[in-house]
């Protein structure tokens, strides 16, 4: 079974973003402060395989 | 005395018409389901304070601002989260984007509004046409 994964960009009133993954029906989610001087596309890949990785690892699932 | 207060008042003031961007299909597979503005505080996790959040549901983009902003203000905020949104939610973005960092999205969303003006359906389109997203 292949589950969704949702992003969630945060904007923060200092100039920092925050990334949110999260699998809506199990509540799990993974949140990184993105690091300013670094690729936003490069950081996204990153966190996203790890996320992956830990639904794998907790629900079983491919994601 | 007050009268002319509220005049000058109004005269300044300007609608966001945010129903233009309900829906709207972008380039790159991309649309927008909503704009709103929320008066509540945004906060991040551990209770900062946040201007912008979107949120990327597949290929849908749900974004949320700031209420008090002004319109240039709206307008780069608007510009700068459909571009970083896009980059984040596209499976291969384009070469133009990939090594753009957090300064060079808001660089880019002051760009386009100088370039393009007040953001629209029509404007963000083109700003992302401009860095390469694909019909």
């Amino acid at each position: 079974m292949k589950r969704s994964i949702e992003m969630l960009l945060l904007k923060l009133a200092d100039g920092g973003r925050i990334l949110r993954f999260s699998e809506p029906s199990s509540g799990l989610c993974l949140e990184k402060r993105l690091e300013p001087d670094k690729s936003v596309a490069q950081q996204k890949k990153r966190w996203e395989k790890v996320f992956a990785s830990m639904l794998e690892r907790e629900l079983g699932v491919a994601a | 005395m007050v009268l002319e207060e509220q005049r000058r008042l109004f005269q300044n003031a300007r609608v966001l018409n945010l129903a233009q961007f309900r829906n709207i299909p972008l380039r790159g597979g991309f649309s927008i389901v909503e704009v709103r503005l929320t008066s509540r505080s945004l906060l991040d996790p551990l209770g900062r304070p946040a201007a912008a959040q979107t949120l990327i549901q597949g290929n849908q983009f749900h974004i949320v601002l700031r209420e008090g902003m002004d319109e240039e203000e709206f307008s780069v905020s608007l510009y700068h989260e459909i571009l970083e949104a896009a980059t984040v939610a596209a499976e291969n973005p384009p070469e133009s984007v990939m090594e753009f960092n957090e300064g060079d999205f808001e660089e880019s969303a002051r760009s386009a509004h100088a370039r393009y003006g007040m953001a629209s359906a029509t404007s963000l389109n083109e700003m992302l046409e401009y860095f390469g997203f694909e019909d």
